[in-house]
């Protein structure tokens, strides 16, 4: 079962499984998953990277994908590749001699996903390779929007978009504010049977209610179906991306916190 | 950051409020050390004890005095329905071991850096602990600079002053006020903000500029922890140029 995904911006932890090279790890950043694992394996002239070449066999457990740039997933890679350089990270300690780089490089990765700026990005967090799996420790919970994912993922190329879909029946109204909306602007739900349209920013004011002082919504209840939606989502559905728009906001996911007594 | 939660517990105490036409003794308030003859390095070391990292004398000094007022404030029972200043929670001690009524009422937690950021949204898991907070005997939280200001991006507890005129509050509050004149610049301008809304990277040089122009000064450092906290990815106009070929590379070799 592959979810396939259009504009896929991911990072990713390979994983060395020759006994030879003790569990190396590496990390980095693809658009696919597919093809760059391939590349990996195959060697430095084959498109692989350099420190990963003859060094293998490789494989890719882990990908955080749903990074909505290029330059959005190159930072955190960056940073989990250089952690004790990230300002962002200065409280995360350097790995101890009982960890193993596998751990190591996933205590540091449950922290980026808890610190802006990407605990407010529509990230999913992604185990390619059950035997690796590992869960968050208690104290380093992802953020509740964040999920927890299992199996394969495929880059999938964008539909080019139909163009008689734009020139709609008539002007759209918004339904937050009544005036009219233009396809730039243009929000809608992904989900099948509803028909809610909004000005962006209108939706997005309205998914910032109680969180005056930020600019970003994360996630939101929409107007129309008054189903709770990832920002996020809304705006792949608005660029033409149709996979991995599933619901997987605060409210229907299964958290530790749901144990808690009051 | 429980040293701080446990450090708190000791010497905090509260002065009563003088009940009209009693006389007696108020309970008083521990005093403050004298952070201005201490050395340097045991300056280091209280600030340390807090959270904070070694700072220029001066401003050590300031910073720990600054602590000190906060965390030892005067709690009367008519102060309870004020809202925090900045959002702060408000210190409140144990209850005076005199024969006074104990005034102190039960004091709602803001949110607590100790506990796992809901990143400021108001869904069941706010509420929860905010819940939580309000029994009479929870001592204070108060969380740590850096963590409490992650949750509210304008929320700045505290500033490096380059200026010897201003005390480190002031020029908090100066910060503050230009950080909410950036946002508010922002939601004023629907390009801008509809660029930020699709995810799309800002030039940081371009937003400079403009913010200049409109006469908001923020040097680059504050900028960019503001983005962070904002989540605006930025990027500069040399990056954007080169990937910018780069496509057009790949789509003329894909042609062919």
């Amino acid at each position: 079962m592959v979810l396939e995904v259009e504009s896929l911006f991911g990072v990713y932890m390979l994983y060395c499984t020759n006994p030879k090279f003790k569990g190396r790890i590496y990390i980095g950043f693809t658009v696919n998953p597919e093809r760059r694992i391939g590349q990996h394996n195959a060697g430095r002239h084959r498109g692989g990277a350099k420190r990963t070449s003859g060094r293998g066999p490789w494989e890719m457990v882990l990908i955080i994908h749903g990074f909505p740039s290029d330059i959005a997933a190159l930072r955190f890679e960056w940073a989990w590749q250089n952690p004790h350089s990230s300002r962002r990270l200065s409280h995360v300690t350097r790995r101890s001699k009982k960890e193993s780089s596998l751990q190591f490089h996933w205590r540091v990765v449950s922290n980026m996903l808890r610190v802006m700026p990407w605990s407010r990005l529509p990230l999913t967090t992604r185990w390619l390779k059950q035997e690796y799996r590992m869960d968050f420790e208690p104290g380093l919970q992802p953020p509740l929007h964040v999920p927890l994912a299992f199996g394969s993922i495929r880059a999938r190329k964008q539909k080019p978009k139909d163009v008689e879909e734009e020139q709609e029946k008539g002007a759209a109204i918004c339904l937050l504010c009544q005036g009219t909306v233009k396809s730039a602007d243009k929000m809608t739900c992904f989900h099948p049977l509803c028909h809610m349209t909004s000005h962006l920013i209108c939706l997005a004011k309205h998914f910032l209610t109680g969180e005056a002082a930020h600019l970003l919504p994360v996630e939101g209840e929409c107007p129309g179906c008054h189903r709770s939606v990832l920002w996020g989502s809304l705006i792949r559905h608005k660029k033409g991306c149709y996979g991995d728009l599933e619901e997987n906001t605060s409210s229907s996911q299964n958290h530790w916190t749901d144990e808690l007594q009051i | 950051h429980l040293f701080l939660f446990r450090y708190l517990l000791t010497p905090l105490s509260t002065v009563a409020p003088r009940r009209k036409g009693q006389q007696g003794p108020l309970v008083p308030i521990t005093p403050m050390p004298s952070y201005s003859d201490m050395d340097t390095p045991d300056l280091k070391n209280k600030l340390n004890r807090f959270g904070v990292r070694p700072l220029p004398k001066r401003q050590m000094i300031l910073k720990l005095k600054e602590i000190h007022q906060y965390t030892h404030q005067v709690v009367s029972s008519e102060s309870e329905d004020e809202a925090p200043s900045l959002g702060r929670p408000r210190a409140v001690g144990p209850p005076p071991t005199t024969s006074m009524e104990p005034t102190r009422k039960p004091v709602s937690c803001a949110q607590t850096g100790g506990f796992k950021e809901p990143s400021g949204r108001a869904n069941t898991l706010t509420a929860k602990f905010k819940v939580k907070c309000t029994d009479i005997d929870t001592p204070p939280f108060i969380s740590p600079p850096n963590l409490f200001s992650r949750s509210n991006p304008e929320q700045c507890l505290s500033d490096d002053s380059d200026n010897d005129d201003i005390t480190a509050s002031q020029s908090a509050s100066k910060l503050q006020d230009n950080l909410v004149a950036v946002r508010r610049f922002i939601q004023s301008d629907p390009d801008l903000y509809g660029q930020i809304l699709h995810y799309q990277p800002l030039v940081l040089s371009d937003l400079q500029a403009r913010l200049k122009a409109a006469g908001i000064r923020l040097g680059a450092a504050k900028l960019l922890d503001y983005l962070d906290s904002q989540c605006i990815t930025f990027t500069t106009a040399k990056y954007l140029l080169k990937r910018k070929h780069k496509q057009k590379k790949n789509q003329i070799l894909f042609m062919n």
